[in-house]
């Protein structure tokens, strides 16, 4: 899945601002070559898919040519099918993100804050963070059954890990001398968390979370490739059974997209509470404007 | 005012004796002087000037505050520290009301524009921390311990980070502040010059066991020419006194 990126607090390129930038022909040429750039690898790739396919050098009952990948694609929207499985495995990611989020939130919290908490609780969760997560699996389908519970909270042990380490890291981090304003300065224990506290961990927290759902998306694959009757999995299970490989590379498309989407969703809604980082991101912005 | 009284801090060190950061220190500070305190690295400034703020406390001794004896923070000792300490997440505007949280909304920001201007910062109310220079930066965090109206400002080393000139006119700017304010002054500094063209007394110390070594009393009236022969007698009765 995808690495833990540093957040791009860019605010969306000016169409018009760039190009009256651009003042000259070569430097027009220049911009749309920047903003092209990223795709032409991709629809290389594509291009290349096809004309191998269309020589004969793939079987085309393994390799279906881009089309047939998109008529799949076309044939679920169409029945509305699309909608329902990308809503089942969504449904699913954002159960166990929830669950996962809401237990690595206290208990961060709770062994960021307090030595005590974290000499009890830390050592035993770094053991269970030490079981490969997808062992799980047997003991949670004989536990909770084949159905949502068993796959949700294999969702939510994978949210869990990121989110709570990084969350005790960054509390227990906490900028001393930044307490010390708070403290000659009379703040409450509550103003303390909510000026200080709160938003010197939320970088980290933000980072915690984007890891998780990174990992929430890999373990509703293979609890939906274990067993399932609707998601994305059962739809790249279903592919493999009745020998339809372009569903399973609609599927897998699928699952690119969406798990993108969400963490772009993540990353806007979290950008705007973290416009005050001078991360290089925005610095790099700031000097490219100047 | 603010007396010290025989403090003495210690700190426990790993497999050995403490360290005596402070030891059975007097001090007694008089209304509306700036104080300066030099001293070699390590002699004990910052400790002494952390427990004068209420931020750490005596292993033995006391500090009274107008005959009470100080146990923490109050509203009435302000701090500047070395660094300018802003919160990065808030504007320069809600950094400096963090001070004021205690006040209604409008006392608030009443205050806050007050100390702004006072500053000279009003244009860089809205600005990010970040965005700011070292100086303004620092211009800051000054207004930050102004706005709480304190009877006596802590720095410790406010101006060491800067650059010699904006060092130059911070100096010059909180000077004159002091001068309409009527505030108490304590100020930590290694610079020698600065120590004698700001203050009224220096008390140099010195290290392990942290002790005063001696007070030195200015008199050269104010505005006083950093260049001028008086100002150049006094760095080096101080350069005698620390080295000597
Ligand atoms: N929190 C602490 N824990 C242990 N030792 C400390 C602590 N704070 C200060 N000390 C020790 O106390 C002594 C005095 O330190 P202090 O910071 O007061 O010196 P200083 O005069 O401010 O030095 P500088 O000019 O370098 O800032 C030093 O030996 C220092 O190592
Ligand atoms: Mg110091």
């Amino acid at each position: 899945m995808t690495a833990i990126e540093p957040i791009d607090n860019r605010p969306a390129v000016d169409l018009r601002e760039e190009v009256a930038r651009a003042t000259s022909f070569s430097a027009v040429l220049t911009w749309l070559w920047w903003r092209a750039a990223p795709w032409v690898v991709p629809a290389v790739l594509v291009v290349a898919w096809e004309a191998l396919g269309r020589l004969g050098v793939f079987a085309p009952n393994l390799v279906p040519p881009p089309g047939a990948v998109v008529d799949a694609v076309v044939k679920l929207a169409a029945d509305g099918e699309l909608v329902e499985h990308v809503a089942v495995t969504l449904g699913r990611v954002a159960a166990g993100f929830v669950w996962g989020v809401a237990a690595a939130t206290v208990l961060g919290v709770a062994t960021g804050v307090s030595a005590t908490a974290r000499r009890l609780l830390d050592p035993t969760l770094q053991a269970l963070k030490a079981v490969p997560s997808l062992a799980w699996v047997p003991l949670f389908i004989l536990w909770f059954g084949i159905f949502e519970e068993s796959k949700i909270t294999l969702i939510a042990v994978g949210v869990f890990f990121p989110v709570y380490l990084n969350l005790m890291i960054a509390i227990r981090g906490a900028d001393r001398k930044l307490v010390e304003v708070a403290r000659i300065n009379g703040l409450s224990l509550w103003a303390t968390v909510r000026y200080v506290l709160v938003p010197g961990t939320l970088p980290a927290y933000v980072a915690g979370l984007r890891g998780g759902l990174a990992l929430g998306w890999m373990f509703v694959v293979a609890a939906e490739l274990m067993g399932a009757s609707e998601g994305l999995g059962f739809l790249m299970i279903d592919g493999q059974m009745t020998g339809r490989p372009a569903m399973i590379i609609a599927a897998l498309l699928l699952f690119a997209v969406t798990g993108k989407l969400t963490d772009q969703l993540l990353v806007t809604v979290a950008g705007r509470f973290l416009v005050w980082q001078d991360s290089l991101a925005t610095s790099e912005q700031e000097s490219s404007h100047a | 005012m603010l007396n010290v009284e025989a403090v003495s801090r210690r700190f426990a060190r790993d497999g050995g004796a403490p360290v005596v950061a402070l030891d059975r220190v007097d001090l007694t500070l008089r209304e509306h002087e700036i104080l300066a305190l030099v001293g070699t690295s390590g002699c004990g400034k910052s400790t002494l000037l952390r427990i004068l703020s209420g931020l750490d406390r005596p292993t033995s001794g006391r500090v009274a505050l107008d005959g009470r004896v100080l146990s923490g923070p109050t509203p009435e000792i302000g701090m500047v520290f070395q660094e300018p300490r802003l919160m990065p997440w808030l504007p320069v505007r809600e950094n400096i009301r963090l001070a004021v949280l205690d006040q209604p909304r409008a006392i608030q920001d009443q205050r806050i524009t007050a100390a702004l201007d006072r500053v000279g910062l009003n244009d860089a109310a809205e600005a990010w921390p970040k965005a700011l220079s070292g100086g303004m930066a620092q211009r800051a965090a000054l207004a930050r311990a102004l706005v709480r109206q304190p009877s006596i400002l802590l720095m410790d080393e406010p101006f060491s980070a800067l650059d010699s000139f904006t060092k130059t006119a911070l100096q010059d700017h909180v000077l004159d502040l002091w001068g309409r304010g009527g505030f108490t002054v304590v100020l930590v500094t290694h610079d020698l010059e600065e120590a004698a063209v700001l203050a009224d007394r220096v008390v140099v110390m010195r290290g392990d066991p942290g002790r005063v070594h001696q007070v030195v009393e200015i008199d050269d009236p104010r505005p006083r020419d950093r260049t001028g022969a008086e100002v150049q007698r006094i760095k080096r009765e101080l350069a005698v006194s620390l080295e000597g």
